[in-house]
């Protein structure tokens, strides 16, 4: 066990076609057998790195290779061949549906054993033996008819059957529900608990992988290295800096800071301590005192069949939005989510059941990309504002503003396609705010957002509440739900399981386990607390406790 | 469900021989021009996919469906548009007119285009798709390379259907209403531009995960799906080719059996 793993440097490297290196003079040990957590913002190389560790770059993709060695157990990545790179290094990859192959599990798991040529005879052994490590054992569904978090298990099962030295995992689940998160994320801690392997991981719900990390290393927008450290120097003594760069914190350090110490909790339980030990005395939650407002937009029984479809995707669902609300729509995938959104936003007509609107109602889908028209980013906007039968001098005028707004005004000649991701959202999001409307309904809004966008984000969409509109959120993220919603409402197989508050929600296991949920981080520290302190109040997120310290 | 022996006894049978013997059908069916000869091939496709392949009736109906539309429209070309010989209308639809000869030939061209569909479709439908393509990778030297693209892509046809009705539906609520037929035209083209953009991504990320498992480096590949050909699979091929010599011989026997000669009318 000495010597590192794996071991870059001074490596600049620049993709082709792109002016700017995607990783800049950078020198990182992956020791062995280390856990190491890799942060950075959106576009800072993450994914580069991955792909350099395990040979793809330089043997499958091409890249210009300005300086610098990449050195994995012992040997230099471009003097080895991509079959033995491959089989020391697996990497399991964001999306299940881009990884996976075949159509059946064992023939997925085995795809790589016959791409390293493992003899027939020893197939079967290694097959069942990655089954067992994933929680696989009896499961005989094709793929297509497998959840996210189980196929993502598939995908996992296929890279350790050609027991890898090395694993790298590029955010494994930022394509799940709760549920699928949690499953996949137990099933790494189970893996990696022995340090058998070294691993890689790249992932931002921070509360759930801080347990089995033992170092950070943080990549800065240019692809440099701008930190390396232990949890406790990262997210403690360097957390101001971290912040800066755009990189998550985990909530439960976040919240031992507004405690006033400088622990790092590794998990709830730890959390509820600290809260015990330190929570004044006497503070209670806040609560939101305004009066509902009339409702801008009302279901009453509706339902929706998609054509050709057995099952209604929604059923006899009754809800109101109101103005002032920001309401976040949760649930499994498949719950009937997008659909609800789609026909409180007048796209899909309900199949059964009326939707009443009092008010114009803006949709914003999660893919920015589907709902490009225009051939420019101010052309999005003008679009959006003719529609709205506005004059030529006035749609020009609204147009610069709204830029303005966005911080896009630079880019308003620019193709929509050309934009970083971050930009399309904010795009997206302003197109819809150029139809002026009195509900917005974004789906999945943060998705593969870095911190600070979600922040500037999640800052716009305050806003846009203050003013008097309705917001909608169609999300899996439990922070947003925990800190700003106002209401929540749970879907579960087409039907409304829950509206109310989210500490009800939170408060509940059976309904959590029912719609495929998870406690956040937070709210879980509090309950835990709250049942050895009494007069500590049930909170749910970082903005309850804020407000409730404040007082 | 549980299938009986007698249900599952082509579909147990190699893909890639199943595929071979409906290649050397449909080069027999190539030359037949009378409709009978079709119809009894057709029906025993039928029989062999249905009765003996596990496959429901419905579903094997459905698969024929577009061949039937595309033979359809061979009876129409070939009544209406072959040459006529005097007095040789049959009927009149305005201007026009199809003749009997030409009326014959189209159903028979018609009918052989689905027999060979049919037979096809029996060999394909009945097979597991990873089968079918690890038989003809083995047994029949289909490139691997271009085996397992296709198995990819078989993965993507769904979400690809699903993608285009999004990206409609978000342009759709973006405003774009098109009312005339060629502003129509112009949205569904407007769809596809973003399609492709996610098809690319989408490729090109299966592409590197297929690559960071060692799949474009393989020197040599082992199979994890054993794909022998067995006695019982050219047993079945012997079988087949022997129901068919039993068609052509009561064609033969019974006077409806003809061939083509060459000649692009009756």
């Amino acid at each position: 066990m000495t010597g590192a793993f794996a071991e870059i440097a001074g490596l600049t490297l620049r993709h082709i076609g792109r002016r700017a290196p995607a990783l800049r003079d950078l020198s990182l040990r992956w020791e062995r057998g280390e856990r190491l957590l890799l942060l950075g913002p959106s576009g800072s190389g993450k994914s580069t790195l991955a792909l350099l560790l395990d040979g793809v770059i330089p043997h499958a993709v091409e890249a210009h290779w300005e300086s610098g060695s990449v050195t994995v157990d012992g040997t230099e990545t471009r003097a080895a061949g991509l079959a033995s790179l491959s089989s020391t290094v697996g990497v399991v990859f964001q999306d299940p549906e881009t990884q996976l192959v075949m159509l059946e599990i064992d023939d997925e798991i085995a795809f790589g054993l016959e791409n390293h040529a493992v003899p027939r005879a020893a197939m079967a052994a290694r097959i069942a033996a990655a089954r067992a490590e994933t929680g696989l054992d009896g499961v005989d569904l094709p793929i297509a008819r497998l959840s996210g978090g189980t196929k993502q298990r598939v995908a996992l099962a296929a890279i350790l059957a050609l027991r890898p030295a090395g694993l790298i995992l590029d955010e494994p689940t930022a394509n799940l529900d709760p549920a699928g998160t949690r499953e996949v994320l137990h099933a790494v801690a189970r893996l990696v608990g022995d340090r058998e392997r070294s691993l890689l991981l790249i992932e931002h719900r921070l509360d759930d992988v801080l347990p089995f990390t033992d170092r950070v290393a943080v990549l800065d927008g240019d692809g440099r290295l701008a930190f390396s450290g232990t949890p406790r120097e990262a997210f403690v003594d360097h957390m101001a800096r971290l912040e800066a760069l755009g990189v998550w914190i985990p909530q439960l350090r976040r919240l031992a800071a507004l405690l006033g110490t400088d622990a790092l909790p590794r998990d709830a339980a730890e959390a509820a301590e600290l809260i015990v030990a330190g929570w004044p005395a006497g503070t209670m939650g806040t609560v939101d005192a305004r009066a509902a407002a009339a409702p801008v937009v009302r279901a009453d029984a509706v339902g929706y069949r998609y054509p050709g479809a057995l099952r209604p995707a929604l059923d006899g669902v009754s809800l109101h939005m109101a103005r002032g609300e920001l309401v976040a729509i949760v649930g499994a995938n498949g719950a009937g989510k997008s659909t609800l959104g789609l026909v409180l936003a007048g796209a899909l007509p309900p199949t059964a059941g009326t939707v009443h609107r009092d008010g114009q109602v803006a949709y914003v889908f999660q893919y920015p990309e589907h709902q490009f028209v225009s051939r420019t980013v101010a052309g999005e906007l003008r679009v959006t504002l003719r529609a709205r039968g506005l004059g030529a001098d006035e749609v020009e005028r609204a147009t610069e503003s709204l830029l303005d707004r966005a911080g896009l005004r630079a880019l308003g000649e620019a193709n929509p396609f050309t934009l970083s991701h971050g930009q399309k959202r904010r795009l997206s999001v302003t197109t819809a705010l150029a139809a002026d409307p009195d509900v917005l309904v974004l789906d999945e809004p943060t998705f593969g957002q870095d911190e600070h966008n979600t922040e500037l984000l999640l800052a716009t969409l305050e806003e846009l509440r203050s003013d008097g509109r309705a917001i909608v959120a169609i999300t899996h993220d439990q922070g947003l739900v925990a800190d700003h919603a106002t209401r929540v409402v749970a879907l579960d197989g087409g039907t409304v399981a829950f509206d109310g508050p989210p500490g009800e929600l939170f408060a509940s296991d059976e309904l959590l386990a029912r719609c495929s949920l998870r406690r956040p981080p937070i709210a879980e520290a509090f309950r835990l607390a709250h049942a050895r302190r009494p007069d500590v109040p049930s909170l749910v997120g970082l903005a309850a406790v804020r407000a409730a310290l404040r007082q | 469900m549980r299938r009986s022996r007698l249900s599952l006894l082509v579909a147990r049978r190699d893909p890639a021989v199943k595929l071979g013997v409906a290649l050397l059908l449909s080069l027999v069916l190539v030359l037949v021009i009378d409709p009978v000869t079709p119809l009894l091939f057709i029906a025993a496709a039928s029989i062999a996919a249905v009765a003996l392949g596990g496959l429901s009736a419905g579903a094997f109906a459905r698969t024929l469906l577009p061949l039937a539309v595309v033979a359809l429209g061979f009876v129409w070309t070939n009544a209406v548009f072959a040459v006529p010989a005097p007095d040789d209308t049959v009927w009149r639809v305005g201007p026009f007119a199809a003749s009997a000869s030409g009326l014959r030939f189209g159903v028979g061209i018609g009918l052989r285009g689905l027999a060979i569909g049919a037979v096809s479709l029996a060999a394909v439908r009945t097979s597991d798709p990873t089968r079918l393509v690890v038989s003809l990778i083995r047994n029949a030297r289909l490139s691997y390379r271009i085996g397992y693209a296709v198995l990819a892509a078989y993965r993507f046809f769904p979400i690809v259907g699903e993608e285009y009705a999004r990206i409609r539906l978000a342009q759709r609520v973006r405003g774009v209403r098109p009312t005339s037929v060629r502003a129509r035209a112009a949205a569904a083209v407007g769809g596809i531009v973003p399609l492709f953009a996610d098809a690319t991504r989408r490729a090109t990320r299966i592409a590197v995960a297929m690559d960071a498992r060692g799949f474009a480096s393989a020197r040599e590949r082992t199979y994890w799906r054993a794909t022998p050909v067995t006695a019982g699979d050219w047993l079945f091929a012997l079988s087949c080719l022997l129901v068919a010599a039993a068609i052509l011989g009561a064609g033969l026997a019974g006077g409806w059996l003809r061939l083509w000669n060459g000649r692009f009318s009756a």
